[in-house]
């Protein structure tokens, strides 16, 4: 004769430990939400002087001029922003307000930060528009008004569903 | 009278000011509260800031001052080139035992000078600027720093501005920087201020701030994701009215932590002419947040000067509150070795930069 508690036991195990997975899962996605972002630059930049190193220095606007004497203009997304924080923490190893003494002293010394603009749309018609401009954005919010130069990983903005048209990268 | 509460509401008006001023720019263009005017049609930068002032130190009469009104240009002609000038407005307005006074201002060319971007490493620069030795003269605007007051060495140990031809720039170092500054002045035949710049702060009867003839260089170690400098700076001089040559070597470092500042420079004077005893002297100060955006801050300064024939010592302490990133209200309180270089007392300073 089966008991009508400990017949039931193993399909209910069963089922609590799909839930415990789906939770744990559901929780790591929240926690972690790692994702990539691309740094999109306007077709003239030399790609270089968005690379590594370079992207820092010219965000921290020590690059002024790309290889080719084209002047360099990095655009932000607004502070408050995810993916500028994001962006901050993982290519100027600071948070966006941490960076306000950095640029009062480039201020007194005539550098001003990189211009505010208010979305991904707008870093995209920014720098689609504008000489030497160099921006960032999600990479599934890329298109082909833009060159892809590079992708960084960073924490704190999760993938969002890409759409699957080409976008055109320089080697 | 402007007493200290006047010159509180004053600073006040501009923080509401600033709190309705503080939207970011649209795309590169318009005005940002501390980030100047910017007209991309004209490739102009309009910015600058001001400082008032308020003192009352022992054997003085109290006085306040409109301290600072420098207003900067800056133009960018072509890609390569950047114009840059800094007009200041000296004692703009006075108000001591003798009443109010605006007959005093002076207009003064701090700096005027033309960078050219050789490439993105090395830029060349021609004309009137601070002078690269130090921290303290390269950032010593009252909204960049943290008190009223500049130490002592700071300004007394080497002219604070050359006027001739510089190489600068950054260089990469892993994940740290090298920023370098070489430079030659020829202030005798070339400065635009004609030999009439002074020590703003100090009453240094008989001490010239003006390069004669001068070399120099600087280079700065920058770590830890910029939170920390550590820097050498060297230079070799005559000064415009005094006789023999003077060589300069000086360290200086800095780190930021966690809201927390502490910074210190260092700076020893060869001074070759006979019978003149060589100048040292430094500081030291630790800034820590107290309260959202208020600090305390605390300085010991001591200066041995060979062509002075003095010495001058002195411990400062108070707050500062900056209530915006481009505002900055200070108190402290000086007590000090030398009345007559450093003396005792209280000051009060707003700063803004616009």
């Amino acid at each position: 004769m089966r008991h009508p508690v400990l017949s039931r036991l193993p399909r209910t195990l069963a089922q609590l430990a799909v839930l415990l997975a789906l939770g744990v899962t559901g929780i790591a996605r929240g926690l972690a939400a790692d994702g990539t972002l691309a740094i999109v630059a306007h077709a003239d930049v030399t790609p270089a002087s968005a690379r590594g190193r370079n992207l820092a220095d010219l965000f921290r606007r020590k690059l002024l001029v790309d290889a080719r004497g084209n002047r360099l203009v990095p655009v932000n997304l607004p502070g408050s922003d995810p993916v500028r924080r994001a962006f901050s923490l993982a290519v100027l190893g600071l948070p966006p307000e941490e960076m306000e003494s950095y640029w009062n002293e480039r201020y007194f010394h005539g550098v001003s930060p990189p211009p505010v603009v208010a979305s991904a749309e707008a870093v995209l018609r920014f720098v689609a528009a504008t000489p030497g401009a160099v921006g960032y954005v999600p990479r599934c919010a890329v298109d082909a008004r833009v060159v892809v130069v590079a992708e960084i990983a960073v924490s704190g903005v999760p993938d969002a569903p890409c759409a699957a048209d080409p976008v055109t990268a320089l080697p | 009278m402007l007493t200290p509460l006047r010159l509180f509401c004053l600073c006040t008006l501009l923080l509401g000011l600033a709190g309705g001023a503080s939207a970011a720019a649209d795309e590169g263009s318009g005005y940002v509260l501390g980030r100047g005017l910017h007209l991309p049609a004209l490739d102009l930068t309009l910015a600058g800031y001001s400082s008032a002032r308020l003192r009352d130190l022992e054997g003085q009469p109290a006085r306040f001052d409109l301290h600072d009104l420098s207003l900067f240009l800056i133009w960018t002609p072509g890609a390569r080139w950047t114009v840059f000038s800094e007009i200041e407005a000296e004692d703009v307005v006075t108000v001591d035992q003798r009443g109010l006074n605006a007959s005093d201002t002076e207009l003064v060319v701090e700096r005027l000078y033309a960078d050219y971007a050789v490439n993105g490493r090395l830029t060349l620069r021609a004309g009137r600027f601070l002078t690269p030795f130090g921290r303290w003269n390269l950032l010593h605007a009252d909204p960049l720093v943290w008190t009223v007051t500049r130490p002592l060495v700071t300004s007394i140990a080497i002219p604070d501005h050359g006027t001739g031809v510089m190489a600068h720039g950054s260089l990469p170092l892993g994940d740290d920087t090298i920023d370098y500054s070489i430079y030659l002045d020829d202030s005798a035949a070339l400065d635009p201020v004609d030999g009439e710049a002074s020590f703003e702060e100090f009453n240094l009867g008989g001490l010239s701030n003006n390069f004669d003839r001068a070399a120099g260089a600087q280079l700065r170690y920058r770590f830890l994701a910029e939170r920390a400098e550590l820097a050498l700076s060297w230079a070799t001089f005559s000064l415009d009215g005094t006789r023999g040559h003077q060589h300069a070597v000086g360290v200086d470092g800095i780190v930021h932590w966690n809201r927390f500042e502490f910074s210190s420079e260092l700076v020893y004077r060869v001074n070759t002419r006979h019978g003149v005893r060589d100048d040292w002297g430094g500081f030291v100060q630790g800034v820590a947040p107290l309260a959202g955006t208020l600090f305390g801050v605390g300085r010991v300064e001591f200066y041995s000067s060979g062509l002075l024939g003095d010495d001058a010592g002195r411990a400062s302490a108070g707050f500062a509150w900056r209530p915006h990133p481009a505002l900055v209200f200070k108190l402290e309180y000086h007590d000090g070795s030398n009345a007559r270089i450093l003396p005792d007392g209280w000051e009060v300073s707003c700063g803004i930069l616009f």
